[in-house]
């Protein structure tokens, strides 16, 4: 059933857009309680930021979101991190690091636990191409510090390979960390989905497409064993 | 390389979306265009879109296609949000008869349009909000029966306008 959902997110956007208090007030009043919060929270985001044009306070919107009220509905919530997702997704495209940090600390993230890996992974592979060094930086900091564990690569990994359109030294770097042989070769397998009759497509429309000198470069950052590295390699060559 | 693939991701994009949102419509496509030929609507991004000015009524009305997207996901797409921009200018022209206009082109549980309904109304209300948000907003309440019924049973309606409900479909 999205056609709510669809109907409840644009309104909401667009009131944010308007006049983000009167969005608030829609969402006090209505407390959508059959809706899955972390969208509505996100399409409240998103109009916030088109309403600011470019001088977004994001720890405001966070305090908005923190003033809604308490999800009724019938998904689970834990933490903050759905709700904050949305927020944390589109800082994190302008400034990943700031937006990493605070996440990590404000909704108290143990990046060595599955939930808050999957989590951050997944926000370090929505940053645009431009940010993604310094989403990849974010990583390494963070690794270096310890409280790691290295399925945030993975995550990472899976939603780059969704949204992703390049890909470079920073994501070959990223995939050394990974110890399991194994799964060095499932984050290197994603960006080379086997082909399909149709092209497969992003959520937003785009072609999977990775240009095929990177990928190669890919493979040989992985350091895997020589007939996992032909497989793909030529599973790279069989793409047109 | 990123611009080749974003160009070529948006060739893509501008055949394979016709292809999910007006499949077997192709003709009733070429059908309207040859009878009724005017100036696309759907622009290169909904921003831009929005900072122009509106076309007349009578061009927006003509613009909308004979089978309404319907959305698989709650998550939309910019690709998706431009084919909705049509609905959302209907709303900033004429606010709430853009509301009742809906209704009676695309309510009916013969309409080919019914299951595109709540969304072009969800975009109608969002252009009506932007010259009446308070109007709209007070006319959004009530709208959702149930308070959305994400989980609503099979045969439920979701909305409701002016008293009179719709829309049981899946998506």
């Amino acid at each position: 059933m999205f056609a709510p959902q669809v109907v409840v997110n644009e309104v909401i956007r667009k009131a944010a857009e308007l006049d983000p208090a009167s969005a608030r007030k829609l969402i006090e009043e209505n407390n959508f309680q059959s809706m899955i919060l972390s969208t509505v929270s996100s399409a409240y985001v998103k109009g916030v930021i088109e309403h600011t044009a470019g001088s977004v306070d994001w720890l405001g919107i966070a305090d908005d979101l923190k003033n809604f009220p308490p999800a009724e509905g019938i998904l689970p919530q834990p933490k903050n991190v759905p709700r904050m997702q949305g927020l944390v997704s589109e800082w994190a495209k302008v400034d990943p690091s700031a937006a990493l940090d605070w996440y990590v600390s404000d909704a108290e993230i143990e990046l060595n636990q599955a939930e808050g890996s999957a989590a951050i992974g997944r926000i370090l592979g929505g940053v645009p191409p431009e940010s993604q060094s310094r989403a990849v930086k974010w990583m390494e900091q963070a690794r270096e510090q310890g409280n790691w564990n290295e399925k945030v690569v993975g995550n990472y990994g899976e939603a780059l390979a969704l949204s992703g359109t390049s890909l470079g030294p920073h994501v070959e770097r990223a995939v050394s960390w990974i110890s399991d042989e194994d799964e060095r070769y499932e984050f290197v397998a994603r960006f080379i989905p086997p082909q399909t009759r149709l092209p497969i497509q992003s959520l937003d429309g785009g072609a999977f497409q990775f240009d095929r000198a990177e990928l190669v470069n890919l493979v040989h950052a992985a350091n895997l064993p020589a007939t996992k590295r032909s497989d793909l390699l030529q599973r790279i060559e069989s793409r047109k | 390389m990123e611009a080749k693939y974003v160009l070529s991701g948006l060739a893509l994009v501008s055949v394979i979306g016709g292809a999910v949102y007006f499949s077997g419509q192709a003709d009733s496509l070429e059908t309207r265009e040859v009878i009724a030929p005017v100036q696309p609507v759907v622009v290169s991004t909904r921003k831009i879109a929005a900072e122009t000015a509106l076309p007349s009524r009578e061009e927006i009305v003509a613009a909308i296609p004979e089978q309404w997207p319907v959305f698989g996901s709650y998550y939309v797409s910019e690709n998706q949000r431009n084919q909705m921009d049509v609905f959302r200018q209907l709303g900033a022209v004429d606010g709430e008869k853009a509301l009742d206009y809906l209704m009676e082109r695309g309510g009916g549980e013969h309409s080919q349009a019914a299951m595109g309904l709540p969304h072009a109304m969800g975009f109608a209300f969002s252009g009506w909000m932007e010259s009446d948000l308070e109007g709209a907003l007070s006319a959004f309440k009530g709208f959702l029966n149930g308070k959305g019924g994400m989980f609503a049973r099979p045969g439920t309606y979701m909305f409701n306008w002016k008293g009179k409900e719709f829309y049981t479909g899946l998506f």
